[in-house]
């Protein structure tokens, strides 16, 4: 999201001169600024905002002051999935940075800042890390989600089943105690999404590693990629139903785009940290050097597959590869942007998480080897809720053999 | 000897065959280019404006107020010129070389950005 305002301004240091009200403001006119591209076929902002639509006009703010920096201004704007949130949460930038933040604030452990760096000091805390200011959009801090960490990790749990891979900071805890973040959700958690995820990028890599394969066994099966693509929509939309999570997404999101153009080369903040490098991840590795904290291991390909991943998620929402003809676009013989996005993110997804995706399956059983599941995937698999016996937990009219009463 | 000679016939039907299969493997299926430009105009709207190879972009030597696009990406419909002050000239039309008259070329960075015509930034170039 800052990343797009950011180009629209001419780049970062531009972006971190602006004062951080009129970047509040900014927020707002982001939030009822949101439009598809015209040319794009499929789908609607119901799709990724949820549905039945209204939910932007519902939340705006009443009268916006503007903030005259001329973006998104009627164009063609929208900001990432959730994923990119995730993803570059995932390498442990809030927690380095909040940890700069106060370093810089209660004492003298780090160098003496320069002013602008003073001007990113000050930006960032009055953006994110205090109570949001009242009736805006992104306001989403309360005294009912005190704990910004616990709700962003509610989001990601919701939406992709999927938590941060390390804990909250002892200081930053709640002190009330322990994970109830993950325990209140409910049922509503998209647990699948990993599965699937990975299973959709198998199958499209099958059809990468075949594109040119004419004469062959061809295990490609467009028809069953589309229909992975139909249910991951499905999934995040059921998590979207009348604009749950629109706000959350846009706020979050907002947070982690601003730390990736804080990271996306050599800024102010990054030059008086000392910290200079030729990439984010490296950037992020110095910077925690300078407060005892380390990023996680895989950040650099965290860092470089957050944008084609929400890209690529995107579009899965906007139904742009539900039918056989979308789906083949994902790996045709001539390559396209998006298939180079599409194998990027293969690329990276494995390296990332380990998740082996490359090499074929196989399948030890007394029936020939398939690259499809016996079943086709269901968008969603109601999680047990802790503490109440599962039998108690069966579906209305069903008993406890399967068999409807 | 007889038994020797190639059945000239079946192998140039074999050929036809191996060729019109080819033909229909690298021909895009309905609706494929279109998925594709979709994936361009989301991407470009989520901030990230796809590659456009051979979009280039420089200062004219010879006249300090134009700036030379060369191969335009595909679909663009118009132009704004940035400089480092904030001084900005749009065009409607993206021609070669864009005649300027706000924007002061000395003042570096200067950005070019090409747009469709629903002004979706198709891509950016930076003059250092």
């Amino acid at each position: 999201m800052f990343y797009q305002l950011a180009r629209s301004l001419g780049g970062a240091n531009q972006l971190f001169q602006t004062h951080p009200q009129l970047l509040s403001w900014w927020l707002d006119e982001a939030w009822r600024g949101i439009r598809l591209p015209s040319t794009v076929t499929t789908g609607t902002v119901a799709d990724i905002l949820g549905a039945p639509p209204g939910i932007v006009a519902a939340m705006d703010f009443a009268t916006s002051p503007p903030s005259n920096l001329g973006f998104p201004a009627g164009r063609a704007f929208v900001w990432p999935n959730l994923i990119h949130a995730y993803l570059l949460e995932s390498t442990g930038v809030v927690e380095i940075m909040a940890e700069v933040l106060r370093r810089n604030s209660i004492g003298e452990t780090l160098d003496a800042p320069t002013i602008a760096a003073q001007q990113w000091f000050r930006s960032t805390e009055e953006l994110f890390f205090r109570d949001p200011p009242p009736f805006q959009a992104f306001g989403i801090g309360s005294h009912i989600r005190r704990y910004g960490r616990e709700s962003r990790r509610g989001a990601y749990w919701r939406m992709f089943g999927l938590d941060l891979p390390y804990p909250i900071p002892t200081r930053w805890a709640d002190p009330v105690g322990g994970a109830a973040w993950k325990l209140d959700v409910g049922t509503g958690v998209n647990n699948p999404f990993r599965q699937q995820w990975t299973e959709f990028l198998r199958q499209v890599w099958l059809g990468i590693e075949n594109r040119r394969n004419i004469i062959g066994a061809n295990q490609t099966d467009v028809e069953y990629i589309a229909q992975l693509c139909k249910t991951l929509g499905d999934m995040l939309r059921m998590r979207r139903q009348g604009g749950q999570l629109a706000r959350e997404e846009a706020a979050y999101v907002a947070m982690m785009s601003w730390f990736e153009v804080t990271l996306s080369g050599n800024t102010p903040i990054v030059d008086a940290l000392n910290a200079n490098a030729s990439s984010p991840a490296e950037r992020l590795s110095r910077i925690g050097q300078r407060v005892g904290m380390a990023p996680t291991a895989r950040s650099r390909e965290l860092f470089e597959l957050a944008r084609p991943a929400s890209q690529i998620i995107r579009s899965i929402e906007l139904h742009r590869f539900d039918t056989r003809s979308g789906a083949s676009a994902l790996f045709p013989i001539a390559s396209t942007t998006l298939s180079e996005r599409m194998n990027k993110v293969i690329d990276l997804w494995q390296s990332a998480t380990g998740e082996v995706i490359k090499e074929p399956r196989v399948t030890v059983t007394q029936m020939s080897g398939t690259s499809q599941p016996t079943r086709i995937p269901a968008p969603s698999t109601p999680a047990l809720v802790p503490g109440i016996p599962q039998q108690q937990q069966q579906p209305v009219g069903t008993t406890g053999n399967g068999q409807a009463r | 000897m007889a038994g020797n000679t190639p059945d000239w016939e079946k192998l140039a039907r074999r050929a036809t065959g191996y060729l019109e299969a080819l033909a229909t493997a690298v021909t895009p299926e309905p609706g494929q280019e279109e998925a594709s430009e979709d994936f361009d105009a989301i991407a470009s709207a989520l901030g990230d404006p796809p590659d456009a190879p051979g979009f280039r972009t420089e200062v004219d030597p010879a006249n300090a107020k134009s700036v030379k696009i060369y191969k335009l990406p595909k679909g663009a419909s118009s132009s704004r010129v940035r400089d480092a002050g904030g001084n900005i000239d749009s065009f409607r039309t993206a021609r070669s070389p864009l005649g300027l008259t706000n924007v002061d070329t000395t003042k570096r960075p200067v950005v070019v950005e090409l747009y469709d015509g629903d002004m979706v930034l198709l891509a950016s170039s930076v003059i250092e």
